[in-house]
């Protein structure tokens, strides 16, 4: 599996960045995997047992399993590789970038009147848990520079390297598995509006596009830096996306007018307050008939405490002070506070397109279950990759 | 990406650490850490050098596999099992 993108808009790396990045890559497989069950062997065997003597039961949730762990050597280790290794995804990729950002500028200039648009709104503030955290540990966070194509750059490639490989060459995999899925398993759902909700780059946007041709997709996110780049890198590809700068939280378009509100590894961002707003304003403008689907972390209700910490490490550890929060929540809560039926809930796990193949996520689709949502087929120890995804319909 | 709120109206379910923490009862020790796992990115890079100037053809899977083996030969002190 390769580190490097292979769409047009992507920075050249000389010889010695591949490397680095290639080793990047490795250190977090061997972190995420050899590592990994290795934090899982030094809990089984010191930091569960000393919680049992000391409390008189085994740790109950993730927070007391990462109460337990934190003074364990393996734990410090761990986390202080995978930190490392965090800080340098980004510090490999930045130089990069700035050296080619003349030439990704010229690139984006040779395609600006393919189809496709970008809107900006330099009058919407970027919020400040946007702009005051280094999501991810990316320094400048999703902001960056905001006029230039630099700060989606990054993130692009950056998220090349931090993905193994294992996101798709163009990092589509999420959402080439989300809308195989969609269409394979409701067939006659056919949304001729769809907005993908905190797209960054809009590269889980495109796969609505290829699954719906004929639908108006937009992306939208409050940083415009990832819009530029991502605008520019849809046009290469050929997808006609319209990229928007407009908050989720205040969707600018008409009740009752959009068939699919999408989003992918957005919501766990988004403060509770905030993520109520946003699943209200699904709410209103999908159509009778619309789908509103989210691809996210699963839910720590479905986990056990192991894999709840194991997948929770991210808030404390990787400037996501949300994601825990949001992991507590249970999905179909958030549906129905925001005024969809219980009835009209979805879940399910799909393969990963990308290692697993269309007709897995075929045969998913077409099977009575939807998936189970374990720590057997979902998160970071599972076998292989699986997305989960939750939402509901509006009736 | 998120939308409008923040730290000032609406708290952190836990802390955020733009740092991303400190590990070790000596912060020198976090430090060493950096330093080890930037060298052994540079010396990965070097190999690849060698590798290219013996005329070694790229292969995918045999390339994976000799940074898998690279990266287990240096950090094996690190394992539990």
């Amino acid at each position: 599996m390769t580190t490097l993108l292979q769409h047009a808009m992507r920075p050249e790396m000389n010889a010695d960045e591949v490397a680095r990045g290639e080793f990047i890559s490795g250190m977090r497989s061997f972190i995420l995997n050899d590592l990994a069950a290795d934090l899982r062997f030094a809990y089984d065997k010191r930091a569960r047992p000393a919680f049992e003597r000391s409390v008189g039961r085994p740790p109950a949730n993730g927070g007391e399993v990462h109460d337990a762990l934190r003074g364990d050597p393996m734990f410090k280790i761990y986390s202080a590789l995978r930190v490392q290794a965090q800080k340098m995804v980004w510090s490999t990729v930045k130089p990069v970038v700035d050296r080619e950002a003349e030439r990704l500028a010229d690139e984006a200039d040779k395609v600006a009147d393919r189809p496709g648009s970008i809107s900006l709104d330099p009058t919407l503030p970027v919020p400040r848990n946007v702009s005051a955290i280094d999501v991810h540990l990316l320094p400048g966070s999703y902001v960056g520079e905001t006029t230039n194509l630099k700060t989606g750059a990054v993130y692009d490639q950056g998220l090349s390297i931090f993905s193994m490989g294992l996101m798709g060459q163009n990092l589509d995999d999420i959402g080439l598995s989300m809308a195989r899925y969609v269409s394979a398993r409701y067939p006659d759902f056919a949304p001729c509006e769809i907005v993908d909700l905190g797209c960054t780059i809009g590269h889980n946007t495109l796969p609505w596009k290829q699954a719906y041709p004929s639908a108006r997709v937009r992306a939208i996110d409050v940083a415009p830096s990832g819009l530029l780049y991502g605008s520019a890198r849809a046009k290469m590809q050929g997808q006609e996306v319209d990229f928007v700068q407009m908050s989720a939280d205040a969707l600018a378009f008409e009740d009752s007018s959009i068939g699919l509100v999408f989003s992918s590894m957005f919501l766990h961002e988004l403060s509770p307050k905030v993520r109520d707003k946003v699943f209200a304003e699904a709410h209103r403008v999908l159509r009778p008939g619309g789908l509103m689907l989210h691809m996210e972390l699963p839910p720590n209700t479905q986990m056990s405490a192991f894999e709840s910490f194991y997948l929770d490490w991210d808030s404390y550890y990787n400037a996501e002070p949300y994601y825990k929060g949001f992991r507590d929540q249970e999905p179909l809560d958030l549906c129905r506070k925001a005024g969809f039926a219980a009835e009209d809930y979805i879940q399910f796990v799909v393969p990963s397109v990308g290692i697993y193949g269309v007709d897995a996520i075929d045969e998913q689709a077409g099977s009575d279950g939807e998936g189970e949502v374990d720590t057997a087929t979902t998160g970071r120890l599972a076998d292989g990759v699986k997305w989960f995804g939750f939402g509901a319909w509006k009736r | 990406m998120a939308t409008i709120d923040g730290p000032e109206s609406d708290a952190y379910d836990v802390p955020a650490q733009k740092a991303g923490g400190q590990y070790f009862f000596d912060p020198g020790v976090d430090r060493f850490v950096a330093v080890v796992l930037n060298l052994a990115a540079e010396l990965w890079s070097q190999k690849e050098h060698v590798r290219m100037l013996h005329g070694l053809p790229e292969d995918g899977d045999r390339d994976q596999d000799d940074l898998k083996a690279f990266i287990d030969r240096i950090f094996e002190p690190l394992r539990e099992r």
